[in-house]
């Protein structure tokens, strides 16, 4: 097409698109990069679903306990291919959680966030926080019954913490009590702050991702860097396509559940956490009064530190799973051969 | 020298069909998506609009030959809401024959209304005027004034929105 071709080139002369293009895609990865490395992509993917639905979803969401429950069960019941939209959204976030401690977990196997990928391994620390804080605070919007006492519960939690705990609980109420200001001020940090921030920091990590390159196999392997488009980009798109027929299968065939209306004076409901904040659930079971500080801020605080911390802990330039016992999980085999630390590799330009 | 994987010349055939299945994933992918969230953004707003009768005015309180403006009250379902609207029409009783007419100026919107001395229905935006028939006098309107379906029951007149 004469036409598109001359569009192209006149872009190309005002913008660079083609330079552009051919930086995105020629990445030049190590040999022996294999399945292993489509996470990050999976996770990408998800990501921008997730984006792409919340804004529908947005469309149709009045954030104001009169009309929250209502504009949901409404996009939900309602609208054509809404139920289904939220079903994506639903498990999406589910999703978002498993594809990135999977993510989190080969980086740790392999050993790819050690120098000179610490500020890498950093941002998607924090890219997990934000994670979870979209969870938390999409849980409360749908303003059921199960929204609702939730959100009480996680409230209660942060002001549980000594000394900062009440205001902090007192900034996330908004008000005296869990009411028109929370909704709106989750809903604000849900569809804006949030949302800003997960841009910066994949930006941030992307970034660094090309800057230092893909960590590669455990041991360097021989042979010649292959282009990322499309000997692995194929990898990538398969398995992001097997991940979005789980998503819409379930989306399509499961009805996301939406408990009765948020009523603060039912004495009888109990409420219980999505599956991935249960472990925190759990936690809190096992220090009952004043030690709840402990399971609620003490336990995860560390964990969180000492994850984040693990590229400045763990400084030796060993990748092999192996030799690093500490870090690993007991039992867990993978391939080892000899530890080189990686080192960026020319760009190839296709022919 | 070891050529890079992608410059062998029989790698050609594998890169040119690894592109295609890329492309064509990708796009029945994103075609998906498209698809779906488009068809819920668009939701009920290119449906039909659904329409019923409503009671206007009292056949004897309107003039003969003169547009009288009438506000008439409709309950409609607004997304997830019932909600009581408020519409302007011009009634206009010619014998026993009563149009309705809609009062919103066919240019962009703006809400007309009647001018018994020079015998216009005009529009206060953008100078748009129309007779007694809801038909474009004068001003950049496009199209005559809409007009409503109208019976008489018992003396009521009731008109279709």
């Amino acid at each position: 097409m004469p036409g598109l071709t001359g569009l192209i080139d006149w872009l190309d002369s005002r913008t660079g698109i083609k330079a552009g293009r051919a930086y995105l895609l020629d990445e030049p990865l190590p040999p022996g990069v294999n399945w292993w490395f489509v996470l990050g992509s999976i996770l990408l993917f998800l990501l921008a679903l997730q984006l792409i639905s919340g804004s529908v979803l947005a469309m149709y969401y009045v954030a104001a306990p009169d009309h929250a429950y209502d504009s949901v069960r409404y996009v939900t019941d309602h609208v054509r291919f809404g139920g289904f939209v939220r079903g994506l959204h639903f498990f999406g976030a589910s999703f978002i959680v498993i594809a990135a401690v999977a993510h989190m977990a080969r980086v740790i196997t392999f050993g790819s966030y050690k120098h000179p990928r610490e500020v890498t391994w950093l941002t998607g620390v924090a890219l997990l926080l934000v994670i979870m804080a979209f969870a938390l605070t999409g849980y409360l919007l749908p303003w059921d019954q199960k929204a609702y006492w939730a959100t009480t519960v996680t409230i209660n939690i942060a002001r549980s913490a000594p000394v900062f705990g009440e205001p902090i609980a007192a900034m996330m109420r908004g008000g005296s009590q869990l009411g028109a200001l929370t909704l709106l001020r989750w809903y604000a940090t849900h569809v804006l702050l949030l949302p800003a921030a997960l841009g910066l920091l994949v930006v941030a990590h992307l970034y660094l991702m090309r800057r230092h390159g893909i960590s590669g196999p455990v041991t360097p392997r021989p042979g010649a860097p292959t282009p990322f488009y499309p000997y692995h980009a194929i990898r990538d798109t398969l398995a992001v396509a097997a991940v979005f027929a789980c998503l819409i299968t379930l989306a399509a065939t499961i009805r996301v559940p939406l408990d009765g209306m948020a009523d603060p004076s039912d004495a009888t409901y109990v409420p219980r956490p999505e599956w991935y904040f249960l472990s925190l659930f759990q936690l809190l079971k096992y220090f009952p009064g004043r030690l709840e500080p402990v399971a609620t801020m003490v336990i995860p605080g560390a964990v969180v530190a000492l994850v984040a911390l693990l590229p400045f802990l763990d400084r030796r330039p060993e990748r092999r799973p192996a030799k690093r016992r500490l870090v690993m999980v007991e039992g867990t085999k993978y391939p080892n051969t000899d530890a080189i630390p990686t080192q960026p590799i020319r760009c190839i330009r296709n022919a | 020298m070891t050529l890079p994987v992608d410059l062998h010349p029989e790698n050609a055939d594998r890169r040119r069909f690894l592109s295609r299945a890329v492309t064509l994933i990708q796009t029945a992918i994103w075609a998906t998506v498209a698809f779906v969230m488009s068809r819920t953004v668009v939701g009920r707003a290119l449906g039909a609009k659904q329409t019923n009768w409503w009671p206007a005015a009292d056949l004897a309180d309107l003039i003969d030959g003169e547009p009288t403006p009438v506000t008439v009250r409709r309950a409609q379902t607004d997304g997830y809401r019932q909600t009581v609207n408020r519409e302007v029409v011009f009634l206009i009783k010619m014998k026993d024959q009563v149009t309705a007419l809609s009062s919103t100026c066919t240019h962009l919107g703006c809400r007309v209304s009647w001018d018994a001395e020079a015998a216009l229905l005009k529009c206060p935006c953008h100078g748009g005027k129309f007779d007694r028939n809801g038909v474009v006098k004068a001003g950049p309107p496009p199209a005559p004034l809409a007009r409503f379906p109208t019976r008489i029951e018992s003396g009521h007149v009731m008109v279709e929105l």
